[in-house]
Protein backbone atom coordinates (compact mmCIF):
# COMPACT_ATOMS: atom_id res chain seq x y z
CA UNK A 1 0.00 0.00 0.00
CA UNK A 2 1.39 3.59 -0.90
CA UNK A 3 -0.05 7.14 -0.27
CA UNK A 4 0.63 9.55 -2.96
CA UNK A 5 -0.03 12.91 -1.85
CA UNK A 6 0.41 14.57 -5.25
CA UNK A 7 1.00 13.96 -8.90
CA UNK A 8 4.79 13.95 -9.20
CA UNK A 9 4.97 11.08 -6.55
CA UNK A 10 2.29 8.82 -8.39
CA UNK A 11 4.43 7.21 -10.97
CA UNK A 12 7.11 6.43 -8.49
CA UNK A 13 5.01 5.06 -5.51
CA UNK A 14 2.77 3.01 -8.30
CA UNK A 15 5.86 1.44 -10.01
CA UNK A 16 7.25 0.61 -6.36
CA UNK A 17 3.53 -0.84 -5.14
CA UNK A 18 3.26 -2.96 -8.52
CA UNK A 19 6.51 -4.15 -8.21
CA UNK A 20 5.95 -5.48 -4.73
CA UNK A 21 2.81 -6.85 -5.89
CA UNK A 22 4.45 -9.19 -8.44
CA UNK A 23 7.11 -10.25 -6.47
CA UNK A 24 4.78 -11.47 -3.91
CA UNK A 25 1.21 -12.21 -5.40
CA UNK A 26 2.25 -13.06 -8.99
CA UNK A 27 -0.08 -10.22 -10.02
CA UNK A 28 0.88 -6.55 -10.73
CA UNK A 29 -2.45 -5.24 -11.13
CA UNK A 30 -3.20 -2.60 -8.57
CA UNK A 31 -6.98 -0.76 -7.10
CA UNK A 32 -6.72 2.69 -6.79
CA UNK A 33 -8.98 4.43 -4.33
CA UNK A 34 -9.12 8.22 -2.50
CA UNK A 35 -7.13 8.63 0.41
CA UNK A 36 -9.51 10.91 2.95
CA UNK A 37 -7.29 12.41 6.15
CA UNK A 38 -9.19 13.38 9.05
CA UNK A 39 -12.64 12.10 7.77
CA UNK A 40 -15.71 10.57 9.19
CA UNK A 41 -17.59 6.89 9.04
CA UNK A 42 -20.86 6.67 8.43
CA UNK A 43 -22.95 3.51 8.52
CA UNK A 44 -26.12 2.54 7.85
CA UNK A 45 -28.13 -0.58 8.95
CA UNK A 46 -30.16 -2.00 6.35
CA UNK A 47 -32.07 -5.22 6.79
CA UNK A 48 -34.28 -6.23 3.70
CA UNK A 49 -36.49 -9.17 3.32
CA UNK A 50 -38.43 -11.01 0.76
CA UNK A 51 -41.18 -9.03 0.97
CA UNK A 52 -40.43 -5.56 0.24
CA UNK A 53 -39.77 -3.80 3.52
CA UNK A 54 -36.06 -2.59 4.67
CA UNK A 55 -34.80 -0.07 7.36
CA UNK A 56 -31.86 1.83 7.23
CA UNK A 57 -31.26 4.09 10.76
CA UNK A 58 -28.28 5.80 10.93
CA UNK A 59 -25.40 5.25 13.06
CA UNK A 60 -21.85 6.53 12.81
CA UNK A 61 -19.10 4.62 13.04
CA UNK A 62 -16.81 6.72 15.00
CA UNK A 63 -16.08 5.88 18.62
CA UNK A 64 -19.46 3.33 17.87
CA UNK A 65 -21.74 6.23 18.05
CA UNK A 66 -25.52 7.00 17.09
CA UNK A 67 -26.53 9.19 15.62
CA UNK A 68 -24.04 10.77 13.69
CA UNK A 69 -24.01 14.31 15.56
CA UNK A 70 -23.66 15.38 12.10
CA UNK A 71 -24.99 13.13 9.83
CA UNK A 72 -24.81 13.14 6.17
CA UNK A 73 -27.96 14.82 4.04
CA UNK A 74 -26.60 13.31 0.94
CA UNK A 75 -25.24 10.39 0.82
CA UNK A 76 -25.50 8.95 -2.62
CA UNK A 77 -23.60 6.17 -4.11
CA UNK A 78 -21.22 8.48 -5.84
CA UNK A 79 -20.69 11.67 -4.83
CA UNK A 80 -22.59 14.80 -3.27
CA UNK A 81 -22.21 17.77 -1.38
CA UNK A 82 -23.69 18.04 1.95
CA UNK A 83 -26.96 19.79 1.62
CA UNK A 84 -27.69 18.25 -1.05
CA UNK A 85 -31.11 16.49 0.59
CA UNK A 86 -31.93 14.37 -2.27
CA UNK A 87 -30.09 11.49 -1.63
CA UNK A 88 -30.78 11.06 1.93
CA UNK A 89 -30.37 8.18 3.33
CA UNK A 90 -31.60 6.83 0.10
CA UNK A 91 -28.73 4.94 -1.52
CA UNK A 92 -28.30 2.88 1.14
CA UNK A 93 -32.24 2.02 1.10
CA UNK A 94 -31.65 1.35 -3.11
CA UNK A 95 -28.57 -0.78 -2.67
CA UNK A 96 -29.51 -4.04 -0.79
CA UNK A 97 -32.83 -4.28 -3.15
CA UNK A 98 -31.32 -3.32 -6.03
CA UNK A 99 -28.67 -6.01 -6.33
CA UNK A 100 -31.50 -8.79 -4.63
CA UNK A 101 -30.06 -8.64 -1.02
CA UNK A 102 -31.73 -10.12 1.78
CA UNK A 103 -31.27 -9.98 5.10
CA UNK A 104 -28.79 -7.97 7.47
CA UNK A 105 -26.42 -5.64 5.39
CA UNK A 106 -24.37 -2.45 6.66
CA UNK A 107 -23.99 0.34 4.30
CA UNK A 108 -20.55 2.61 4.79
CA UNK A 109 -19.30 6.04 3.74
CA UNK A 110 -16.85 7.92 4.39
CA UNK A 111 -17.28 11.76 4.65
CA UNK A 112 -14.30 14.23 4.04
CA UNK A 113 -13.68 17.37 5.89
CA UNK A 114 -15.60 19.02 3.24
CA UNK A 115 -18.45 17.33 3.51
CA UNK A 116 -18.20 15.28 0.73
CA UNK A 117 -19.18 11.79 1.47
CA UNK A 118 -18.53 9.15 -0.85
CA UNK A 119 -19.40 5.33 -0.61
CA UNK A 120 -16.98 2.83 0.82
CA UNK A 121 -18.16 -0.64 0.72
CA UNK A 122 -21.09 -2.91 1.81
CA UNK A 123 -20.90 -5.22 4.61
CA UNK A 124 -22.83 -8.66 4.07
CA UNK A 125 -23.89 -9.01 7.74
CA UNK A 126 -25.17 -7.31 11.01
CA UNK A 127 -23.19 -4.06 12.26
CA UNK A 128 -20.19 -5.05 14.88
CA UNK A 129 -21.79 -2.35 17.02
CA UNK A 130 -25.19 -2.89 16.36
CA UNK A 131 -26.15 -2.41 19.83
CA UNK A 132 -26.45 1.41 19.38
CA UNK A 133 -28.99 1.47 16.63
CA UNK A 134 -30.63 -0.79 19.00
CA UNK A 135 -30.93 1.55 21.80
CA UNK A 136 -32.01 4.49 19.54
CA UNK A 137 -34.55 2.66 17.74
CA UNK A 138 -35.63 -0.01 20.52
CA UNK A 139 -35.94 -3.02 17.68
CA UNK A 140 -33.78 -6.24 18.64
CA UNK A 141 -31.98 -6.30 15.22
CA UNK A 142 -30.85 -10.00 16.00
CA UNK A 143 -33.73 -11.32 16.63
CA UNK A 144 -34.93 -9.60 13.25
CA UNK A 145 -31.95 -11.33 11.13
CA UNK A 146 -33.03 -14.60 12.18
CA UNK A 147 -36.85 -14.03 11.46
CA UNK A 148 -35.04 -12.72 7.87
CA UNK A 149 -33.14 -16.15 7.87
CA UNK A 150 -36.10 -18.52 8.60
CA UNK A 151 -37.58 -16.12 5.13
CA UNK A 152 -40.19 -14.65 7.49
CA UNK A 153 -41.02 -10.94 7.13
CA UNK A 154 -39.72 -8.14 9.15
CA UNK A 155 -42.09 -7.22 12.02
CA UNK A 156 -41.87 -3.55 11.40
CA UNK A 157 -42.64 -1.47 8.68
CA UNK A 158 -40.04 1.39 7.53
CA UNK A 159 -42.47 3.90 8.16
CA UNK A 160 -42.00 2.60 11.58
CA UNK A 161 -38.49 3.35 12.36
CA UNK A 162 -38.54 5.46 14.43
CA UNK A 163 -35.07 6.75 16.05
CA UNK A 164 -34.55 8.51 19.42
CA UNK A 165 -31.96 9.89 21.86
CA UNK A 166 -28.33 9.26 20.95
CA UNK A 167 -26.02 6.02 21.84
CA UNK A 168 -22.42 5.70 22.40
CA UNK A 169 -20.56 2.49 22.60
CA UNK A 170 -17.07 1.89 24.43
CA UNK A 171 -15.52 -1.85 23.87
CA UNK A 172 -13.78 -2.76 26.64
CA UNK A 173 -10.97 -4.60 25.58
CA UNK A 174 -7.59 -6.10 27.76
CA UNK A 175 -5.13 -4.09 26.11
CA UNK A 176 -2.50 -1.84 26.96
CA UNK A 177 -3.22 1.81 25.32
CA UNK A 178 0.03 3.05 26.10
CA UNK A 179 1.27 0.08 24.51
CA UNK A 180 -0.01 0.54 20.74
CA UNK A 181 -2.94 -1.04 22.25
CA UNK A 182 -1.05 -4.99 23.30
CA UNK A 183 -2.62 -7.36 24.61
CA UNK A 184 -3.29 -7.67 27.87
CA UNK A 185 -4.46 -11.44 28.71
CA UNK A 186 -4.45 -13.27 32.16
CA UNK A 187 -6.84 -13.85 34.52
CA UNK A 188 -9.43 -11.74 35.99
CA UNK A 189 -9.73 -12.00 39.75
CA UNK A 190 -12.73 -9.81 39.50
CA UNK A 191 -14.99 -8.11 37.02
CA UNK A 192 -17.74 -5.55 38.13
CA UNK A 193 -19.84 -3.79 35.22
CA UNK A 194 -21.44 -0.62 35.84
CA UNK A 195 -23.08 -0.01 39.01
CA UNK A 196 -22.68 1.83 41.91
CA UNK A 197 -24.15 5.42 40.99
CA UNK A 198 -26.06 3.38 38.57
CA UNK A 199 -29.40 1.26 39.25
CA UNK A 200 -28.07 -1.52 37.37
CA UNK A 201 -30.02 -4.89 36.64
CA UNK A 202 -28.46 -7.87 35.55
CA UNK A 203 -30.54 -10.23 33.50
CA UNK A 204 -30.33 -13.64 31.17
CA UNK A 205 -26.69 -14.44 29.54
CA UNK A 206 -28.97 -15.32 26.40
CA UNK A 207 -31.86 -13.74 24.60
CA UNK A 208 -31.82 -10.10 22.88
CA UNK A 209 -30.61 -6.64 23.13
CA UNK A 210 -32.46 -3.45 23.56
CA UNK A 211 -35.72 -5.63 25.09
CA UNK A 212 -33.71 -6.62 27.97
CA UNK A 213 -30.84 -8.74 26.66
CA UNK A 214 -27.33 -9.25 28.40
CA UNK A 215 -27.22 -6.65 30.88
CA UNK A 216 -29.73 -3.72 31.08
CA UNK A 217 -30.08 -1.56 33.34
CA UNK A 218 -31.15 2.79 33.97
CA UNK A 219 -29.23 5.25 35.87
CA UNK A 220 -31.76 5.90 38.65
CA UNK A 221 -30.12 7.40 40.87
CA UNK A 222 -28.09 9.99 38.52
CA UNK A 223 -30.34 10.35 35.49
CA UNK A 224 -33.33 8.43 35.20
CA UNK A 225 -33.45 9.69 31.63
CA UNK A 226 -30.14 7.32 30.96
CA UNK A 227 -30.00 3.87 30.06
CA UNK A 228 -27.60 1.67 30.35
CA UNK A 229 -26.16 -1.78 28.92
CA UNK A 230 -23.53 -4.20 29.05
CA UNK A 231 -23.12 -7.09 26.89
CA UNK A 232 -20.61 -9.26 28.48
CA UNK A 233 -19.45 -12.94 28.42
CA UNK A 234 -16.77 -11.99 31.55
CA UNK A 235 -17.45 -13.83 34.89
CA UNK A 236 -14.91 -13.55 37.95
CA UNK A 237 -12.37 -16.30 37.93
CA UNK A 238 -12.72 -15.87 33.40
CA UNK A 239 -8.99 -16.69 31.64
CA UNK A 240 -8.27 -13.94 28.60
CA UNK A 241 -6.77 -15.76 26.09
CA UNK A 242 -3.83 -15.10 24.35
CA UNK A 243 -5.19 -16.21 21.03
CA UNK A 244 -8.17 -14.62 20.36
CA UNK A 245 -9.97 -11.13 20.71
CA UNK A 246 -9.39 -9.20 23.61
CA UNK A 247 -12.47 -7.83 24.21
CA UNK A 248 -14.07 -8.42 27.79
CA UNK A 249 -17.34 -6.24 27.25
CA UNK A 250 -19.21 -3.75 25.40
CA UNK A 251 -20.77 -0.57 27.28
CA UNK A 252 -23.79 0.77 25.86
CA UNK A 253 -25.55 4.07 26.97
CA UNK A 254 -28.38 5.64 25.76
CA UNK A 255 -29.31 9.41 26.56
CA UNK A 256 -31.85 12.07 25.21
CA UNK A 257 -29.22 13.74 24.04
CA UNK A 258 -25.81 13.39 23.31
CA UNK A 259 -24.09 15.38 25.64
CA UNK A 260 -26.24 12.99 28.50
CA UNK A 261 -24.96 10.03 26.64
CA UNK A 262 -21.64 11.17 26.94
CA UNK A 263 -21.96 11.81 30.42
CA UNK A 264 -23.70 8.56 31.35
CA UNK A 265 -20.90 6.81 29.83
CA UNK A 266 -18.47 8.47 31.86
CA UNK A 267 -20.59 7.59 34.79
CA UNK A 268 -20.76 3.87 33.70
CA UNK A 269 -17.13 3.83 33.24
CA UNK A 270 -15.66 5.41 36.19
CA UNK A 271 -17.99 2.34 38.14
CA UNK A 272 -17.24 -0.27 36.19
CA UNK A 273 -13.43 -2.48 37.39
CA UNK A 274 -12.05 -5.44 36.51
CA UNK A 275 -8.61 -6.78 38.82
CA UNK A 276 -6.44 -9.31 36.91
CA UNK B 1 -4.74 -5.90 33.86
CA UNK B 2 -4.44 -3.42 31.53
CA UNK B 3 -7.78 -2.17 29.72
CA UNK B 4 -8.86 0.40 27.69
CA UNK B 5 -11.27 2.28 29.91
CA UNK B 6 -8.54 4.95 30.71
CA UNK B 7 -8.76 5.96 26.89
CA UNK B 8 -12.05 5.42 26.40
CA UNK B 9 -12.44 8.31 29.73
CA UNK B 10 -9.86 10.50 28.24
CA UNK B 11 -11.73 10.68 24.76
CA UNK B 12 -15.03 11.05 26.47
CA UNK B 13 -13.46 13.90 28.52
CA UNK B 14 -11.97 15.96 25.79
CA UNK B 15 -13.52 19.12 24.81
CA UNK B 16 -13.86 18.50 20.90
CA UNK B 17 -15.40 15.49 21.36
CA UNK B 18 -18.20 16.90 23.92
CA UNK B 19 -18.39 19.08 20.83
CA UNK B 20 -18.85 16.25 18.01
CA UNK B 21 -15.81 17.39 16.70
CA UNK B 22 -14.26 14.42 15.87
CA UNK B 23 -12.61 12.46 12.86
CA UNK B 24 -10.88 9.57 12.15
CA UNK B 25 -7.62 10.94 13.07
CA UNK B 26 -8.72 12.22 16.17
CA UNK B 27 -7.51 9.04 18.49
CA UNK B 28 -4.37 9.18 16.88
CA UNK B 29 -3.55 12.80 17.84
CA UNK B 30 -5.01 12.27 21.54
CA UNK B 31 -2.36 9.49 21.75
CA UNK B 32 -0.08 11.80 20.13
Amino acid sequence: MRRVDGAEDFAARYQEASLEAEKAFSNPGLYLEKYIVDGRHIEFQVMADAYGARRPPRRARVFRAAAAPEAPRGVPLTRTRRGDARGNRRPALRGPPAVGYRNAGTVEFFRDPAGTSTFMEMNARLQVEHPVTEMITGRDLVAEQIRLAANEPLSFRQEEVRSQGHAIECRINAEDPAQDFRPSPGLIQVFRPPDGALSFEIGDSGGGAAKGGDAEGTAAQSDPSIRVRVDTHVRDGYRIPPHYDSLLAKIIVWGPTRDAARRGMIDALTHSASKG
Amino acid sequence: MKTTVPIHLEILRQPQFAAGEYDTGFVGRLLG
